[in-house]
């Protein structure tokens, strides 16, 4: 990935509150197992990647984006990992990240630094 | 193949009027096939006095399937399959068929205001009613049908969110105790010769207290903006049952407007919508009691001029709040069981950070969290 490629993230409606985007949604849930599940912004644009997600079912209000450069400043890694469910699936790696209150601060750090480049798609908001 | 008029649901309100079932309404109406084995279970140990228990295979063997939903209507049709195990235990599609009707006279009562003993809604059938209720908005009404029969014979009954109530508070009847009661609430009307008044709760319970008679010009208040949303959190003295509900307030003695930032009862009214799967099949829904007691206390000390506080859901169960403030992002994740929060605060620029976790049932400890995020916000 080029280090001003796009990674999407799509934002649960519950995880959103007067327009503003919880930390949690940058968190990986309990299923993904420490990974923070992406479209890699190469590959596919954040209104498609909102198309794609919620034609299969799945609930987004919109996409904020971080850019790849974003995660060397917090130590992450970040890989393609391509699947049946889509070819641009990529994953934020928090695996290496020990502690929650590590997780905790750069799932705060990534939030910021998808509002300060804004939404990339909007659909719906609570 | 699953008998496929075992039962029939029909939503009406605002929300169902262009004759289509919402999606997230059938998480809810999933929550049917316990209510079901719960009220069938009833019946059969009714019918089978010699047996404490029901066979290990009786829940097992049921199978509740969505069969129609009808065109042109809010309305679905449930099937009712059973698998090869239904051998073993006698005329069992029977107790199934008496656990609906079960369920349908239990809302009936509760709906005609009938007295009910508590044995006769059991925890699991409330806590089901209650699943189901949170699909369910204010106004709403779900009617539970028994389809099959002549149309004299097709029992319906009409199921709300205040239904819900009465039949948890029936469930619990039985053990009631006195407590201090704190809760947040809206005035319908004031009685200002006996000093009472009508106050209907979050979950759609009305009580009728008595008030203090200093307070009552603030209850005029309330009173008087009850058509735009006003609301009071208030303390004084009640009943309440052993899931914590509260079954009856007898008298308010402190009363405060609330107005405080972002509308925080509006927040949680939307978190209390949810049930279990609400994360895309995974997430927890929180508890009713829980989500009731953090509002109490985000009312009783988040002042009317603090920063606007965020309230989201956490995939656990608990309640995750957040402030933004510059450059500054503070958050409690409360777990609402144990009632132990998790402050964690970071400024983005420097990277700083810092968490610790303490008890959300001590005053003090609101009150460091309230000064550090106060002590956060720019000096004019």
């Amino acid at each position: 990935m080029k280090h001003n490629s796009l990674l999407h993230r799509q934002i649960h409606p519950n995880w959103i509150a007067e327009h503003q985007i919880s930390s949690q949604a940058f968190l990986p849930t309990t299923q993904h197992r420490g990974c923070l599940s992406v479209y890699d912004g190469e590959g596919i644009t954040a209104g498609d990647a909102y198309e794609h997600y919620t034609s299969h079912g799945y609930a987004s209000v919109g996409v904020p984006s971080v850019t790849v450069d974003k995660r060397k400043q917090l130590d992450l890694f970040v890989r393609n990992d391509p699947l049946e469910f889509s070819e641009h699936h990529a994953v934020i790696d928090f695996e290496p990240i020990t502690g929650s209150r590590a997780r905790r601060r750069v799932a705060k750090q990534l939030r910021d630094f998808a509002a300060d480049r804004g939404w990339q798609f909007a659909g719906h908001t609570r | 193949m699953p008998n496929g008029s075992f039962l029939q649901l029909r939503l009406a309100g605002a929300r169902f009027s262009d004759h289509s079932v919402p999606f997230d309404t059938l998480l809810g109406i999933a929550q049917f096939k316990a209510l079901i084995v719960e009220a069938s279970r009833l019946e059969y140990l009714k019918h089978q006095k010699h047996r404490k228990r029901i066979p290990r295979s009786f829940s097992q063997s049921i199978e509740l399937k969505l069969t129609s939903i009808e065109a042109g209507s809010a309305q679905v049709g449930i099937g009712l399959a059973l698998s090869g195990t239904q051998s073993l235990i006698a005329n069992q599609e029977s107790y199934f068929a008496r656990g609906r009707d079960r369920l349908i006279r239990t809302i009936q009562k509760a709906a005609n205001g009938e007295k009910m003993e508590s044995v006769e809604v059991s925890k699991e059938m409330s806590n089901g009613f209650d699943s189901i209720a949170k699909i369910l908005e204010d106004g709403e009404e779900l009617h539970v049908i028994r389809p099959n029969g002549t149309a004299n014979e097709r029992e319906r009954a009409v199921f709300t969110k205040e239904i819900a109530a009465r039949l948890r508070n029936t469930s619990a009847n039985g053990e009631v105790v006195s407590a201090d009661i704190e809760a947040c609430g809206h005035i319908s009307e004031l009685n200002q010769e006996n000093n009472t008044l009508r106050l209907r709760l979050h979950d759609g319970t009305r009580f009728n207290p008595s008030i203090s008679a200093e307070i009552l010009d603030t209850a005029l208040d309330v009173f008087n903006g009850y058509r735009r949303g006003l609301q009071a959190h208030f303390r004084g003295t009640g009943l309440k049952n052993t899931a914590g509900c509260i079954v009856g307030i007898n008298m308010i003695t402190q009363l405060h407007i609330m107005d405080g930032p972002l509308n925080i009862s509006q927040q949680l009214d939307d978190i209390r919508k949810l049930s279990n799967g609400w994360l895309d099949g995974e997430g927890t829904a929180p508890s009713y009691d829980g989500i009731n007691w953090i509002e109490s206390k985000l009312h009783r000390y988040i002042p009317n001029d603090f920063p606007p506080i965020y309230l989201y859901p956490t995939e656990t169960g608990g309640i995750l709040i957040e402030w933004s403030i510059e450059s500054n992002e503070a958050s409690i994740e409360v777990d609402l069981e144990s009632r132990i929060g998790i402050w964690h605060e970071l400024n983005v620029q420097s990277g700083e950070d810092d968490e610790r976790e303490f008890n959300l049932d001590q005053a003090a400890n609101w009150q460091w969290a309230i000064d550090h995020v106060d002590s956060l916000r720019p000096v004019t």
